[in-house]
C-alpha cells in the first residue's frame, strides 16, 4: 500500500509546491512508496491503492481549494489513515460540517498537549511552526488533542485515524508525521 | 504573476531567482542594506555588487538603505517592497530562505499586511542537496565570508566545486556547521549562473581579517565580462 500526497496549491505547478509538498515528500519517501497528485486530479476510483493520504498546506494567500470542497468528500468514506495540514485541515473540518474563521498565526508558537496520542510520542514542541491566516473552532465527531494559547491546532477523529493539524508539522515537528506513517 | 525577489547577491537568492524565473515574470530585485554589519535579517557582505548583478541578469534593481535596528529594518523592507509594488505591479516577493522561520516569518507577516504572496521555493530543502543542485545548475558562487571554526581566511574566494562540497560535508559532520551557512557560517557571492547574461570579474579585492575564523573577502572592483571569455584574461 502506498500514500498519497495531496498537492492543495491553486495549480499544479505552482511554486508554492516547492514549500508545502516537497518537505512533506522529503520525509515520506524515506520509509513509504507514495505518489503526489494534484488535488484537482483527485480520481475516487483510484483511491483504492492508498492506506494513508496527507492533505498538504499552502501558500498564506491561496484559498482556491474552498472552491472545490465537493473534491474532498471522500475523506468521509476513505478506509485508511488521512492527515490534514494547515489548509488541510481546514478542508477536514468544512468536510464535517466545521465552519473556518479569520485568524492568523505566522512564526513560532507553543503548544499545549490536551490529550496523548499515539502520533504524539516523542515529539518535541519547544518549537513549532505556524502559518495560516483562517483557524477551525472546533469539529463535530473530533476531540482536541493540541492547543496553542490562540486556537485549536490538532484535531483527531473520534472513532478513526483522521488528524486536522492547523500548524506545519513539517518544518520543525517531523517526528509526528513520521508517526503517522507508522500508524 | 508578476514577482519581485530579495535579493542580497549570493546563492540562495540567486537559486530561489532561477527556480521563481522557470514559473514567473521575475520583474525587479530588492536589495537591502543594512549598516548593521551584524543582521539578523540581511546579508551585508557584497551587497554594493549587486547593481553589477542587476546588470547582469538584465532586471532592475531597488535598492533601500536601513540602519539596521532590529524592527527598523523591517519597515524599511515593506517601504522598499511597496515601491516595487507601485513601479513593477509586482503580486508576490520570492525569498532564498530555507530553514530561517526568524527571516520568513517577518517577510510572510509584511506580505499579509500587503496582501501579496510570498515564495519560499527553497523551503526545508536538504542543504547538501541544495549546493549539489547548484553545482549540477553551473552557478559559480564564491566565498565571501567565513564566521565559524575551522573555517579561515584561507576559503574567502573560493569556488563552489565538489571539492570544496566534500570538505564542507566533513566539517558539518565533525563540527556541526551548517554547509549552505545559513547560520551565517558562510556568505557567498554569485559571480555567474544560468541567468546572467555577463559574468563579473573580480578586478580588485583585499581581505580583512577579524580574527583566525572570521574574515570577509571585500570586493572593491569588478567588470562584467562576455560569458565566454576567461576569468583570468
Amino acid at each position: 500500500m502506498k500514500v498519497l500526497i495531496i498537492n492543495l496549491c491553486y495549480k499544479k505547478e505552482s511554486l508554492s509546491s516547492n514549500e508545502f509538498v516537497k518537505p512533506i515528500e522529503n520525509i515520506v519517501k524515506k520509509t513509504k512508496k507514495y505518489d503526489i497528485i494534484h488535488y484537482l486530479d483527485i480520481k475516487k476510483k483510484k483511491l483504492k491503492q492508498y492506506n494513508k493520504i496527507i492533505l498538504c498546506g499552502n501558500a498564506l494567500k491561496d484559498f482556491e481549494y474552498l472552491n472545490h470542497l465537493e473534491i474532498f468528500n471522500f475523506i468521509k468514506t476513505f478506509k485508511g489513515d488521512v492527515l490534514g495540514i494547515c489548509a488541510g485541515a481546514h478542508i477536514i473540518g468544512l468536510v464535517y460540517n466545521s465552519k473556518i474563521k479569520e485568524g492568523k498565526e505566522i512564526g513560532l508558537i507553543n503548544i499545549k498537549i490536551i490529550k496523548e496520542d499515539i502520533i504524539l510520542n516523542n515529539i518535541n514542541f519547544d518549537q513549532t511552526y505556524a502559518l495560516h491566516s483562517k483557524y477551525i473552532e472546533k469539529i463535530n465527531k473530533f476531540e482536541i488533542l493540541a492547543q496553542s494559547q490562540n486556537y485549536n491546532q490538532i484535531f483527531k477523529h473520534k472513532n478513526k485515524n483522521i488528524y486536522a493539524i492547523l500548524f506545519h508539522p513539517e518544518v520543525r515537528n517531523k517526528e509526528l508525521i513520521i508517526n503517522f506513517l507508522k500508524l | 504573476m508578476k514577482l519581485a525577489i530579495l535579493y542580497s547577491g549570493g546563492k540562495d537568492s540567486n537559486y530561489a531567482l532561477y527556480e521563481a524565473s522557470r514559473k514567473h515574470k521575475i520583474k525587479c530585485l530588492i536589495s537591502i542594506k543594512s549598516k548593521n554589519p551584524y543582521s539578523y535579517m540581511f546579508q551585508t557582505n557584497g551587497i554594493n555588487l549587486i547593481k553589477h548583478q542587476s546588470l547582469a541578469l538584465n532586471i532592475p534593481l531597488i535598492e533601500f538603505e536601513t540602519i539596521g535596528k532590529k524592527e527598523e529594518e523591517l519597515k524599511d523592507l515593506k517601504k522598499a517592497i511597496k515601491l516595487a509594488i507601485q513601479k513593477y505591479s509586482i503580486e508576490g516577493i520570492v525569498t532564498g530562505a530555507i530553514n530561517s522561520i526568524y527571516q520568513s516569518s517577518r517577510i510572510q507577516k509584511i506580505c499579509k499586511e500587503l496582501n501579496i504572496w510570498c515564495f519560499n521555493p527553497l523551503w526545508q530543502k536538504d542543504q547538501v542537496e541544495f549546493l549539489k543542485d547548484i553545482i549540477k545548475n553551473n552557478f559559480e558562487v564564491i566565498i565571501v565570508s567565513i564566521a565559524s571554526y575551522p573555517l579561515n581566511k584561507n576559503y574567502l574566494g573560493r569556488k563552489l566545486n565538489n571539492e570544496l562540497l566534500d570538505e564542507l560535508i566533513q566539517m558539518q559532520k565533525k563540527y556541526k556547521i551548517n554547509p549552505a551557512g545559513e547560520g551565517g557560517e558562510i556568505e557567498t557571492f554569485v559571480i555567474n549562473s544560468p541567468l546572467f547574461n555577463y559574468k563579473i570579474k573580480i578586478i580588485n579585492s583585499n581581505i580583512e581579517e577579524d580574527s583566525e575564523n572570521s574574515a570577509e573577502l571585500i570586493i572593491n572592483e569588478v567588470k562584467l565580462i562576455k560569458k565566454n571569455e576567461s576569468i583570468n584574461n
